[in-house]
């Protein structure tokens, strides 16, 4: 993934109601009554919403038209949670190594 | 939005005396803290609040990446408080490679505390100053760090595993 992309995913992922209607695709396909159904706004409101995450590449429409059904595409997910993931990765794998020269250098110490 | 610090706790089975130094000395840390399967390069370290520690690290042939800390605050065996930044050879600060909305600078607050048996750390990770993208990018960083994206890819997870069953 390009940098300019990995933004766009994150700013995407940043709002709660984007990340809700994600939640709702990960279940299936669905049209964008469907979507904006449990949310207290308005369908024009849902769209730009879509919009954002169709630019992210995390969201596409099964054919072409504002109303068109949305699928998840998780790819871009699964990067981006990747490249965050890869901060407690490194921290814990350090923390392990550690663990390991503390007892190191307490076994010399004797 | 609420820009929360990442946390990590451990406790090791050592001396506060010697964690510390494992924290505080070039040597020490380039035993251990550098990415898997990558090599610590050439450092300067100048422990003491606004000194840097300036490290390089190596992937296996390749040349070298730089990071930087510079000290905001040591309180001895008890704190350490950095900015954690990507570095060039010069020493400034550069941008995240992969991410240009990812804060420039981390605040990175390390906490030594005596416990029975050994020692314990509390690392906590937040995003530095005030540019709204980048606390908007940090943030949705932690919350996938923490909770999956409010169990989205939970949900993802059980929905491809019924798909593949099917």
């Amino acid at each position: 993934m390009t940098p300019d992309k990995l933004s766009l995913v994150f700013s995407a992922l940043a709002d709660p109601t984007r990340r809700a209607i994600l939640a709702a695709l990960a279940l299936g396909p669905m049209p964008v009554g469907e979507i904006a159904k449990p949310f207290d706004i308005s369908e024009p409101a849902v769209i730009k919403h879509l919009k954002v995450l169709e630019k992210a590449g995390l969201v596409e429409a099964d054919r072409k038209g504002q109303m068109r059904p949305r699928r998840l595409n998780a790819q871009p997910l699964a990067e981006a949670s990747s490249f965050v993931e890869q901060y407690r990765q490194f921290w814990e794998a350090s923390f392990d190594r550690l663990d390991a020269y503390l007892q190191e250098l307490q076994a010399t110490e004797q | 939005m609420n820009y929360e610090p990442f946390v990590l706790e451990r406790t090791f089975k050592a001396p506060l005396a010697l964690v510390w130094a494992t924290f505080s000395q070039a040597d020490h840390l380039g035993q251990w803290m550098s990415p898997q399967g990558m090599t610590p390069g050439r450092n300067v370290m100048d422990f003491r609040p606004g000194g840097i520690f300036h490290y390089e690290i190596v992937p296996p042939g390749q040349s070298g990446f730089w990071g930087r800390w510079l000290f905001r605050d040591i309180v001895d065996q008890e704190a350490i408080i950095v900015h954690v930044s990507f570095s060039d050879e010069g020493a400034g600060i550069v941008r995240h490679p992969m991410a240009p909305d990812w804060p420039l600078e981390m605040l990175s607050k390390t906490r030594f505390t005596e416990v029975d048996g050994g020692t314990q750390i509390r690392l906590e990770i937040s995003a530095v100053g005030s540019d709204p993208a980048q606390l908007k990018t940090f943030d949705a960083g932690r919350e996938s760090m923490t909770q999956g994206w409010g169990g989205t890819l939970d949900q993802l997870e059980s929905h491809l595993a019924k798909v593949q069953n099917a």
